[in-house]
């Protein structure tokens, strides 16, 4: 736990030059969310209580991607709900460099779209904007431009009913970027969709990343999608909930379907999968 | 709901085809031709049972007398002008009644959902209130409130509001929990949360209560009607009742039912509008 920053680049897997770069210490100068011995515990329904975290430590640097695997249950969600602001009742500490505004600077995404079934796409995406009162021409002209990002843009008016799965779990991302986030979280956003359907949606969140550079928190039960993704993996282990490790991965941030068959990808996805048994 | 509608209007017409859902769409007016002549052959078969059994049976007029006579009947109340100040009042008190008990059945339901204060405080009362039987109640509103307009509306909101109420809480459960999860991040005030998704998401519980609330503000006008009025269309039955004119009787009744299925009619035709996402 306390030796993460050592392991980051552990695990057996050989960096290619160009995460090298991104990796050590340029990633720490410029971290955007820091936690620091982190620990939660619930009180269950027998009012016993349950260790969910238990001491973590992570940072976050500013455009990174960063995806959070581990078992079920080992507090993923937990982590990634006090980041959000959702859960403030934790010991430990997290601190941001510029403390989130509060309705402005958290994306979240979640396992289920989440629409507002009674409302277009295109007003689903710009909620977050109506919320603010934001009336910007920029606002309006950043939905455009997500709704043209994932594909959308023939659909802005139908409902969500109209759309297939993944076309709603596209909107749910372009909503949780419509206001210009400093941070995107998701939560197993690709977890409820089919294997194709997911494919394209990384490749989509890629294609959004690179316009956006947003500094994104994944969690995912998904080796692959993690080694597809992420900068950083950080491993967890389940009861109490830690962090095992955190890995850089060996792939150039320049990712195309291909990666997936590059022996790297396989080796480093392999080293994540025995590391979470 | 409203903002949808004002934003729907401030938006320029759309420029991409609207991709519509597959199936088989049945035009608009067909649909209503058939459903209009499916409800006028089951009217006809009805009527003519009823022609049939009473002149074979031989029953008396008093009992019940022919179709002709009660259409006749009804005829006359339009002729001598009764029918439409009667009918025009009980209208409006239906018509208030339900709108009145809508309002503030809806804003006890969030209240009740939102405060646990007003749960502990008020809920035991409600549903005593709700228990107790209205025609027990219409007396007492009578004794209180006199033979006035007061009192027949105070029964009618009593009657209403408490559908609706049930139908706020309902609806309200609804909000699924990761989109309560997102008002949260957006960090909607408690008056956008409501107007943005707890009442929409509602909506659909409302239109299933607001059926039982027309339908019971019809109750409670007549009730208080025949209780109480001198006016209205449960005056007209009273009327026919105690002159032993059957046919003014039941032409009362069949126009009360009329005033029914418009006001059910009503109600649905909101749901087609409302709830057009959900088709
Ligand atoms: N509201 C809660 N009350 C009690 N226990 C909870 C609650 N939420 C989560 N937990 C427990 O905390 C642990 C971590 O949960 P979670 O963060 O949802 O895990 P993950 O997302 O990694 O599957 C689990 O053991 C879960 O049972
Ligand atoms: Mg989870």
């Amino acid at each position: 736990m306390q030796d993460h920053q050592g392991s980051r680049n552990g695990g057996g897997s050989r960096p290619s030059p160009a995460a090298v770069g991104v990796d050590g210490g340029s990633a720490r100068t410029n971290t955007l969310v820091s936690a620091r011995g982190v620990s939660k515990t619930y009180t269950a329904a027998n009012r016993q209580p349950v260790l969910a975290l238990s001491d973590v430590d992570l940072d976050v640097a500013q455009g990174e991607i960063v995806a959070l695997i581990g078992p079920s249950g080992c507090g993923k969600s937990t982590l990634l709900r006090m980041i959000a602001g959702l859960d403030n009742d934790y010991d430990g500490e997290l601190s941001w460099t510029r403390a989130p505004r509060p309705g402005k600077d958290i994306g979240f995404v979640f396992q289920e779209p989440a629409l507002l079934p009674w409302r277009t796409v295109e007003r689903n995406v710009s909620m977050g904007l109506e919320a603010q009162r934001d009336r910007s021409a920029e606002g309006k002209a950043r939905v455009r431009n997500l709704l043209e990002l994932v594909g959308l843009t023939e659909f802005a008016r139908s409902f969500p009913k109209e759309l297939s799965g993944g076309m709603r779990q596209r909107a749910a991302i372009a909503r949780a970027l419509a206001y210009d986030p400093q941070i995107l979280l998701m939560d197993e956003p690709f977890g409820a969709l089919d294997a194709i359907t997911r494919d394209r949606l990384h490749d989509d969140l890629l294609r959004i990343w690179e316009q956006t550079h947003k500094t994104i928190v994944l969690v995912t039960h998904s080796v692959e999608e993690a080694t597809y993704l992420a900068d950083r993996v950080a491993v967890m282990s389940a009861r109490p909930g830690r962090i095992k490790a955190v890995h850089q991965v060996p792939l150039d941030r320049d990712r195309t379907p291909e990666a997936r068959r590059l022996p790297q990808f396989a080796e480093f996805s392999g080293m994540l999968r025995q590391e979470l048994q | 709901m409203s903002g949808d509608t004002s934003t729907a209007l401030r938006e320029p017409v759309p420029a991409p085809p609207r991709p519509r859902p597959t199936g088989r769409p049945r035009p608009a007016a067909v649909r209503i031709t058939l459903g209009v002549l499916a409800a006028a052959a089951y009217l006809a078969v009805v009527i003519a049972g009823w022609s049939v059994y009473v002149r074979v049976a031989d029953v008396p007029v008093y009992l019940l007398p022919p179709p002709g006579e009660v259409w006749d009947a009804a005829r006359d109340l339009i002729g001598n002008g009764q029918l439409w100040p009667n009918l025009g009042f009980t209208a409006r008190n239906i018509a208030l009644g339900f709108v009145g008990g809508t309002l503030i059945g809806t804003l006890l339901g969030w209240l009740l959902w939102s405060s646990r204060w007003a749960r502990e405080l008020l809920a035991p009362y409600i549903v005593l209130l709700q228990a107790a039987p209205k025609i027990a109640v219409a007396p007492l509103l009578v004794l209180w409130f006199g033979l006035s307009q007061t009192s027949q509306l105070v029964l009618i909101l009593l009657l209403a509001f408490f559908p609706m109420m049930t139908a706020m809480l309902l609806g309200l459960r609804d909000v699924p929990a990761d989109v309560a999860t997102l008002g949260r991040l957006l960090h909607l005030s408690r008056w956008q949360y409501l107007r943005t998704i707890q009442l929409p998401a509602a909506v659909p519980a409302l239109l299933a209560g607001a059926k039982v609330a027309v339908i019971d503000s019809m109750t409670g006008a007549f009730l208080a009607e025949y209780l109480s009025a001198q006016k209205g269309l449960g005056y007209l039955m009273v009327l026919g009742n105690t002159s032993n004119d059957t046919p003014l009787l039941i032409a009362a009744v069949v126009i009360t039912v009329l005033v029914g299925l418009a006001g059910f009619g009503l109600v649905s035709l909101a749901e087609r509008r409302l709830l057009r996402w959900n088709r």
